[in-house]
């Protein structure tokens, strides 16, 4: 099978809320193909989540509605799906692995029933068969086989991590979302889990959706990045594009943010103002307000996507094959 | 610039069940007038019961904490309250620091108001001043914590600490709650306002780029020990400790060529109520010989203000 593994089209998620309706994602664009990495960048309120939500058919309704779009997975639309096709997908041919393990692993439940109960459920395993095979998948990620039988507050926060990755793959999904695995952990433990992800991804040749706010934890695993803005894509393209020739304001300006470790003396430019109220989202482009580039057009009208061998922006600064930079 | 903290010996246990939680653990070290101070490592090391012992928002286990040349440990009430004036901290959950029920002006106001600050109404200009200063609308003096976003409600607390015009103030990871772009916002404010009233900040963070952007001087900790203290540069330039070094590489640099090598550590902390013998950082040191496990390694200075506790380091 040649084609993308994931193709997400015109996707619009909106949370009708008593004060009105929020569009968490905005008509969202993009592809990953088998066994790559996808990094979704963004900061709070930009639809990272809503969009992961929305794969995995998650997305709590009330008060969230899909207005529109596709989710093309291996060659079905997912949002078609019922219920019933969701749950043998969920699970099985895409897992999630979520921001805090603390919350995410059941407490009054040991770490190897957790791990079973997926492939009992999926692949139609014996309980037997599952459990010797989730004791696999715990040294896979460098637990002891021994600690099966443990439950969750027995472990570091960096190991709970790692046996929410063992359930994530053991049925060895096509497609692992993971929302901010590591931001809940020290940067050394951070640094330990980044690396057993890069390498179980290969060994299981797993395709990846990794969000994160972190540019710097992008960089350490991600192929491909797709910057949000306000539930749009503003910028997306490979790792190298946008490391070494980020075109869209709100991309170059989340890089000056970060004072750089290796550098000896670090300026930080901040970006003015502060992300836009989700339920009043500026005309034109929603990233006007904080623009050190703006221009007449950007406050009343949408930009289009500019795109240059896959290096696709929404920015006026682009339209037209112009490149004002 | 003379020593306007200094720290002797200082030690924090708690106790709980199984003995005691041994978070700070014989530490010391100086804070010069009008600079910046990083204190930096992982969850659990001790960094911020340092800072709240060095503020006596907590009573040290022992150690003495020179302010002014004066012991805030052994201070009584009356002279604790007279300090208050001069030392205050900044928290990190901008969500949890502030009270739900009083509006953005009171909550500013309150430290005047419990100095007794002149009068009601020149209280409510000072308040006034100190939101511009620190970038906050004047109309947002009414409104209440819920109603801001992470980033004005830190700008809330940071006008709170400088509403008694204090020279020293305790930073408790005042960014890692907020957005980068955000983040960026606040650390310029801290900047700029250090410049104009001549602050001195001990600045506590997990974040190693965001402690070496601020810093005038770095104290690595591990375990309840400072493993390593140096220059910003210096440290950063000419890493000593191997708990330093791995916690550099660690940091995910988002760039596509960087420079450092990778130095991933096996394993996580031990447990703080029994720390390892000898050197904490033992057990997860690729260096380690046999005298680690034996000997506490003594903080030595190495020539240039810089010091590091380390058996494999020989001082100058």
């Amino acid at each position: 099978m040649n084609g993308p593994l994931l193709e997400v089209s015109d996707l619009k998620v909106v949370y009708k809320t008593y004060e009105g309706t929020v569009a968490a994602v905005n008509g969202l664009d993009f592809s990953l193909h088998r066994g790559k990495t996808l990094g979704l960048v963004g900061e709070s309120g930009a639809g990272k989540t809503t969009t992961a939500l929305s794969i995995l058919g998650l997305v709590p309704s009330p008060p969230g509605v899909i207005e529109s779009g596709r989710i093309v997975f291996d060659g079905r639309d997912l949002l078609s799906l019922p219920e019933r096709e969701m749950k043998k997908i969920r699970g099985n041919r895409i897992s999630m692995i979520f921001q805090d393990p603390m919350t995410s692993l059941n407490p009054v439940v040991t770490v190897g029933v957790q791990i079973s109960e997926a492939l009992v459920a999926h692949q139609n395993l014996s309980e037997e068969a599952a459990e010797k095979r989730a004791m696999e998948m715990l040294e896979k990620v460098q637990i002891p086989s021994a600690r099966f039988k443990e439950y969750p507050h027995e472990f570091s926060g960096g190991m709970r991590q790692r046996v929410v990755i063992a359930m994530a793959l053991a049925c060895n999904p096509a497609l692992i979302i993971a929302d901010e695995p590591t931001t809940a952990l020290d940067v050394t433990i951070q640094a330990q889990v980044l690396e057993l992800m890069r390498s179980l991804k290969d060994e299981f040749s797993t395709a990846m959706i990794m969000i994160t706010h972190d540019l710097g934890v992008v960089g350490e695993v991600c192929d491909h990045i797709a910057v949000m803005y306000a539930g749009r894509i503003v910028e997306t393209g490979t790792l190298e594009q946008l490391f070494r020739s980020a075109k869209h304001p709100y991309t170059t300006g989340l890089f000056r943010c970060i004072p750089d470790i290796e550098e000896e003396t670090s300026l930080i430019q901040p970006i003015e103002g502060l992300m836009p109220e989700p339920l009043d989202l500026p005309k034109g482009c929603a990233f006007h307000p904080r623009c050190p580039r703006c221009m007449d057009v950007c406050r009343t009208t949408l930009p289009p996507a500019s795109e240059e061998n896959g290096h696709r922006v929404l920015c006026h600064l682009y339209a037209g094959g112009g490149a004002h930079a | 610039m003379p020593d306007l903290v200094k720290v002797e010996n200082l030690v924090k246990y708690f106790p709980v069940a199984a003995g005691n939680v041994h978070a700070v653990d014989d530490v010391s070290f100086a804070i010069k007038e009008g600079e910046t101070l990083g204190l930096v490592g992982e969850s659990g090391c001790g960094k911020s019961t340092t800072g709240r012992l060095l503020i006596r928002l907590i009573e040290a286990t022992s150690g003495r904490i020179l302010y002014r040349g004066r012991d805030i440990a052994s201070m009584d009430k009356k002279e604790l309250h007279g300090i208050r004036k001069q030392v205050q901290i900044i928290f990190q959950d901008p969500f949890s620091s502030l009270d739900p029920r009083k509006s953005i002006g009171e909550t500013i106001g309150k430290p005047l108001e419990i100095f007794g600050m002149g009068s009601k109404r020149e209280r409510e200009e000072m308040v006034d001043a100190l939101m511009e200063k620190v970038g906050l609308s004047p109309r947002l003096y009414y409104k209440y914590p819920h109603e801001l976003d992470g980033g004005r409600r830190q700008r809330v607390g940071i006008a709170r600490a400088l509403s008694l015009s204090p020279d020293f103030i305790v930073c408790d990871e005042p960014v890692s709650a907020l957005d980068v772009s955000i983040q960026a916002q606040i650390l310029n404010l801290l900047q700029e306002l250090q410049e104009k009233m001549k602050l001195t900040y001990l600045f506590v963070s997990h974040d190693l780029s965001v402690v070496k952007h601020i810093s005038n001087r770095i104290a690595v900790m591990y375990l309840g020990k400072i493993v390593e203290s140096a220059p910003s540069l210096e440290l950063f330039k000419n890493t000593l400790h191997p708990y330093s070094q791995a916690l550099l590489a660690a940091v995910p640099i988002p760039k596509l060529d960087r420079k450092r090598e990778k130095f991933i550590l096996t394993g996580g902390v031990p447990s703080p109520i029994n720390p390892p013998p000898g050197c904490r950082f033992h057990t997860r040191c690729p260096w380690k010989m046999d005298v680690c496990s034996a000997e506490e390694p003594p903080l030595i200075d190495v020539g240039g203000e810089h010091l590091v506790a380390c058996h494999k380091v020989k001082g100058s």
